[in-house]
């Protein structure tokens, strides 16, 4: 028997998902096309934007020049490159591109990724940390490249020079960043940090053995492990690990020339110390293009009350007037000795004290200003940025002290 | 141009929409294909050349091989051998030559110079479109189209053009001729296009940094668990890279009226390889069984011939996907995987969990002879696999970096890979309310668009200091 019932109820249940299907039909036909119309508009309004507002050509946030649209080419047409240089330009130039990086940052958080461009966010997500933890097994890599054959034959060099003229050369090793902030890494990899270690010890035994002057700051950097001496968004040291890296080149200055002066240095509580409210844009932070960790790092510095005023500083041997501490909206670490320079020379008119040369990349910085305040000249090289002999140039200056700061390239 | 570019979605796409639906309906068809001129143009003019070329002798193949119809079988034949060598030797000088030379450099003392030759973009779908046109023709299946722009706006129609899928005349005549310009249509193609530039832009990008690292590993480097995870996320993101594509080009397809066949089924759910190929790149393989397995027999004359006919379909499929002897071992792989099928089809039932899982792993190990360099670098990521000496400390460390890093990613691929998503929205109708559908085409497309946006992000940091 049918159930008359249930054949009713399934008729009606037809009828009303037919009735449905014609009333979501009906209303489809009466909405407007709303996903073209807003995509429509607003991309057309950002197109023009775009297009009318003038070329940005610096971006602070990223820290680089931006492109600008090329007048076209026949070559660059025929062959599609002024295609890509185009487009390159045209997302360099979109109205709003920080907020564009900050809606992928997001949509980068919302998918839990801590990790972008090479860099890892920590596990308490206030800081950031170059990245150190690559997906290889690093068993395969240890250890027999791990002297750096060719410094240390340069640095043998430049200790021939300064034992002509009776100077002294000090190799400055600075303890890396990996390993002071070795704990807050998410998911470290201890054999990276093993392997920095290992070859660390490797390599300043050997410029030991060439009678070379090792100034290692690895006891100092681990007795202070709970201050901040490295920042959190940027690859440098602050200025309190440039300070305590100082002291520890003095000590050896001092400890090798018992005849003469100790060079003396205030501590840090016994300076002018000044804290730069400014927002901080370290390194990794312009790598990764996230602004909400602007405000994990603030610069400081601290100098002596009695720090030379008096000072002339020359450039490539050219007078300048270059601040030694750059006062702009956003800080960031070149505003040591106003960034890196290829060379830089500053006079304090003391001719009581000795000179001094300092060849490194950035974080001589820092070093930079605070040796000032115990040299007579300073006098500093940037390798990546001189096209001068730097032989011919020690051979030149003929400074008391040499101090060559990690294995910079020359 | 690429989809995801600025140009496409921020110049070129807007101003299109705009102008094609202010036109009267005349000119649709010469904008369209005005359109997809400069669209192809964009990657260098000379190519565009190549393209034309193309059309134009193959528009006077077609009629040539309609007239010979009417001349007897041998003339016809003649003329659409003719026709089809045209068009495997435009495609070969572009893609093989230099694969040829270096071949025989390898195998003989000679040294020919390679010729660098640049590869035309899209030439593989373009070349294999005009081949089904002409043997369609010559079929008798289609009507010979006498108007060039006509064949043209086929051939080079946009949203298919650069990555497929490959579609037939047979399928969107009709639409070249006569098609509907409707709000459903646009709204419906806008939304499927902003799913697929998600899931190419956030997903295959996404889970491809993973796979990319993992692949770039060299011997020594790589570990039991980076090769494992390296080759999952790559098996991710090649499919969410390809039916991204495929869903923004039907997507466009419908916006202009246009029903595009679909291109991919969840091949990840299949039972077997051979329903692998039924549910993958489904319009490549339809084109081999249609144009070339069922012409050389199929399997009507026996099981050696069919066997032969396999081996002929999957090295000419593996060397349509690029010109490298790893493709074609790619090839042999799934001839051999098809053939072994066929022949213990009948005599082995497997539980379908055990077929679907077993099914899953063969297609990973081929995607692996699919993305190595070479056959050393095959051979190397494979040992990987089995690699069981790596220390427990770092199978740890590497699991729990991956799933932190790309564990969420990887859970809403394999989701989406299934038709769990589509079946829910189906049943709950969730898309037909479209306050939802605005909003979710809006964190879709504004999500994409940043990822572009960010993707020109290159930071110098030691610029300035």
């Amino acid at each position: 028997m049918v159930d008359m019932s249930k054949l009713s109820k399934a008729r009606n249940g037809k009828r009303m998902a037919k009735y449905r299907a014609y009333r979501i039909k009906k209303n489809m036909k009466k909405e407007l096309p709303f996903c073209t119309i807003i995509y429509c508009i607003l991309t057309i309004v950002i197109a023009l934007i775009s297009f009318v507002k003038p070329y940005t050509d610096y971006s602070a946030f990223e820290n680089r020049i931006l492109s600008h649209i090329q007048r076209p080419t026949f070559d660059g047409v025929m062959t599609g490159t002024w295609f890509g240089e185009f487009e390159t330009a045209n997302l360099d130039q979109i109205i709003g591109r920080n907020v564009f990086i900050e809606i992928n940052s997001r949509t980068l958080e919302f998918f839990g990724k801590r990790e972008i461009n090479s860099i890892i966010v920590s596990n308490n997500n206030d800081c950031l940390l170059q990245n150190s933890n690559e997906i290889t097994d690093y068993d395969w890599m240890f250890i027999d490249n791990a002297v750096n054959d060719s410094f240390i034959n340069r640095l043998c060099s430049v200790k021939e020079i300064t034992d002509s003229y009776n100077g002294q050369l000090y190799y400055l090793n600075i303890y890396p960043r990996e390993s002071f902030l070795y704990n807050k890494y998410p998911y470290i990899n201890d054999d990276i940090i093993k392997y920095n270690d290992e070859r660390e010890a490797l390599m300043l035994n050997e410029i030991s053995q060439k009678s070379i002057e090792v100034v290692d700051t690895s006891d100092m950097f681990k007795e202070h492990y709970d201050e901040y001496l490295y920042f959190y968004t940027d690859h440098h040291y602050t200025q309190k690990g440039a300070y305590y890296s100082y002291l520890k080149l003095l000590n050896a200055i001092n400890d090798n020339n018992p005849e003469k002066d100790r060079l003396i240095f205030p501590s840090w509580e016994d300076m002018n110390y000044v804290r730069i409210d400014k927002p901080f844009m370290g390194s990794l932070i312009q790598q990764i293009g996230d602004t909400q960790y602007v405000d994990a790092d603030y610069l400081e510095y601290a100098l002596p009350y009695d720090y030379p005023g008096d000072y002339d500083r020359y450039e490539f041997g050219g007078i300048s007037d270059l601040p030694l501490v750059r006062n702009e909206e956003i800080s960031e670490y070149g505003w040591f000795m106003n960034g890196d320079n290829g060379n830089t020379v500053i006079k304090t008119f003391r001719p009581e004290l000795p000179n001094i040369l300092i060849i490194g990349y950035s974080f001589t910085d820092a070093l930079e200003l605070l040796s000032i305040y115990n040299f007579n000249e300073m006098h500093s090289i940037d390798p990546r940025r001189i096209e001068f002999d730097i032989y011919d140039y020690i051979k030149k200056v003929k400074c008391d002290y040499v101090v060559i700061q990690g294995e910079c390239e020359f | 141009m690429v989809f995801s570019s600025y140009s496409f979605l921020l110049l070129a796409l807007p101003f299109l929409i705009v102008v094609y639906i202010l036109a009267p309906e005349k000119l649709r068809n010469a904008i369209l294909l005005l359109f997809s001129l400069g669209f192809y143009a964009w990657g260098g003019m000379k190519y565009l050349v190549v393209m034309l070329l193309s059309i134009a002798i193959n528009y006077i193949f077609g009629i040539a091989i309609d007239r010979s119809n009417n001349m007897g079988m041998y003339v016809s034949r003649i003329v659409l051998a003719v026709s089809i060598c045209f068009n495997l030797l435009l495609l070969g000088y572009y893609k093989y030559t230099d694969f040829l030379i270096e071949t025989i450099n390898n195998i003989t003392e000679y040294s020919i110079p390679i010729r660098n030759i640049v590869l035309p973009i899209g030439i593989s779908f373009y070349t294999f479109q005009s081949m089904s046109y002409l043997i369609d023709v010559y079929r008798g299946t289609i009507k010979l189209q006498r108007n060039p722009f006509k064949l043209a706006l086929y051939i080079s129609l946009f949203p298919q053009l650069i990555a497929g899928p490959i579609v037939r005349y047979t399928d969107i005549a009709r639409e070249i001729d006569n098609r509907e310009l409707s709000k459903k249509n646009f709204e419906d193609g806008i939304f499927r296009f902003s799913v697929g530039l998600s899931k190419k832009v956030l997903i295959a990008n996404f889970i491809g940094e993973y796979a990319r690292c993992a692949f770039g590993l060299r011997p020594g480097e790589i570990s039991l668990v980076s090769a494992w995870l390296g080759a999952i996320s790559f098996t991710m993101q090649i499919y969410y890279d390809f039916s991204g594509y495929s869903d923004m080009a039907i997507g466009l397809g419908r916006m202009f009226g246009f029903h595009f066949c679909e291109n991919f089924n969840y091949p990840y759910i299949s039972k077997s390889i051979t329903e692998f190929w039924r549910r993958w790149h489904m319009s490549l393989s339809s084109w081999f069984r249609d144009y070339v397995y069922i012409p050389l027999g199929g399997n009507r004359k026996g099981i050696g011939r069919q066997i032969i006919n396999i081996l002929i379909v999957w090295v000419l499929t593996g060397l349509w996907h690029g010109a490298s002897w790893n493709f074609v071992l790619w090839g042999f792989y799934y001839a051999g995987l098809l053939i072994i099928e066929k022949l213990l089809s009948k005599s082995v039932k497997l539980h379908w969990s055990v077929s679907r899982t077993l099914t899953v792993f063969l297609i990973i190990i081929g995607w692996i002879i699919f993305q190595t360099n070479d056959i050393n670098h095959t051979g190397m990521y494979l040992r990987a696999l089995l690699d069981i000496t790596t220390n427990n400390r770092l199978f740890a460390q590497q699991i729990t970096r991956f799933i932190r890093e790309y564990g969420l990613v990887l859970v809403v691929a394999i989701v989406g890979a299934t038709p769990v998503v589509k079946n829910t929205v189906e049943k709950t109708g969730v898309l037909r309310i479209q306050g939802v559908r605005v909003i979710l085409f809006l964190l879709m497309m504004g999500a994409s668009l940043a990822r572009i946006v960010v993707s020109s992000y290159n930071p110098f940091i030691y610029f300035r200091f």
